[in-house]
């Protein structure tokens, strides 16, 4: 491989790493925001 | 979690639902993180100078990345440092999400730093890996890190799981120094960076080398600090969840009683 392909795998590296972690942040909070909305309005509903 | 664990923490769950300043202040951090990342980007290609082949000439521009991954990595144990000894001495649930978050994003920038390394070293060293003490003590903090997020899942007591990560968050720690000095304390084939006292004698770094090298460090560092805010944000969003799940049980629980 030539070092122009290193240097592309180093750098795919960082961004799959990095960019794979933010989306799996984001994915991670809208389960959970979406979990809090419908525990939320079931509460609701039982107080009603 | 129990109930009573999370019913003492101070409304953890406001900042989910009034994005108001903290929010903001999150975003703002995070515009300035990716901007100034997008910008290093640009610094490592056109602004830096290719180096010596016997640094690997363009390949050396992988050290504009490797480099502040490893700080960020060092910087997000030593807040699992703090954050655990804190946790030890208070029980404050906030320590304890605090230390677990930073151990988390510490695991992934070290992931980086072990596979950027060897991608450079192959056609540098002529091998992926050496095991000399820089890159030995770097696999050894990596596996202590991931053994500290992983003896969370060993107890089903969250507050026992908390006290032993707490305590790896310690103990681990003690190897973090070994790693960074490890290159003035032993021989090995890693070569010694930049440092704050004597940037240029010690690496041979330009001035359009520091920039770009200095530029990708601060980047790095506030896009630590963005993915701290939102992972800390994450664990307090599992706690609202789960005392709400508690609350709901204990409402099927009571009419069944009664």
């Amino acid at each position: 491989m030539s070092v122009e392909g290193y240097l592309a795998l180093a750098l795919a590296a960082v961004v799959l790493g990095i960019g794979g972690y933010v989306v799996s942040l984001f994915i991670r909070q809208k389960r959970l925001e979406s979990r809090r909305a419908s525990l939320t309005s079931r509460s609701r509903d039982e107080g009603a | 979690m129990t109930a009573g664990k999370v019913a003492s923490m101070d409304h953890p769950h406001e900042a989910e639902r009034s994005p108001g300043a903290a929010g903001r202040r999150t975003r703002a951090l995070g515009i300035a993180a990716w901007s100034l990342l997008a910008l290093s980007i640009v610094f490592a290609f056109f602004v830096a100078r290719e180096a010596d082949p016997a640094m690997g000439g363009n390949l050396q521009r992988i050290f504009y990345f490797h480099v502040p991954s490893a700080w960020v990595g060092y910087l997000a144990f030593a807040i699992t440092f703090v954050g655990s000894i804190a946790y030890l001495r208070t029980r404050e649930r906030r320590w304890d999400l605090l230390a677990h978050s930073s151990a988390e994003i510490g695991v992934v920038f070290i992931t980086l730093v072990l596979i950027t390394g060897p991608i450079w070293a192959k056609p540098v060293w002529g091998t992926w890996w050496e095991w000399d003490a820089r890159l030995t003590s770097a696999l050894v903090m990596w596996l202590t890190y991931v053994g500290y997020l992983f003896v969370r899942s060993l107890s089903e007591d969250p507050a026992r799981a908390g006290r032993i990560a707490a305590i790896v968050g310690i103990v681990g720690f003690v190897n973090v120094p070994i790693v960074h000095f490890s290159v003035r304390w032993w021989r090995t084939l890693h070569p010694s960076g930049p440092t704050i006292a004597n940037p240029t004698d010690a690496s041979g770094l330009g001035g359009p080398e520091l920039l770009t090298f200095f530029t990708a460090l601060i980047a790095f560092t506030l896009l630590f600090a963005w993915l701290l805010s939102l992972r800390t944000r994450i664990g307090r969003l599992g706690d609202e969840i789960e005392r709400l799940e508690i609350e709901e049980q204990s409402r099927a629980t009571v009419p069944a009683l009664t």
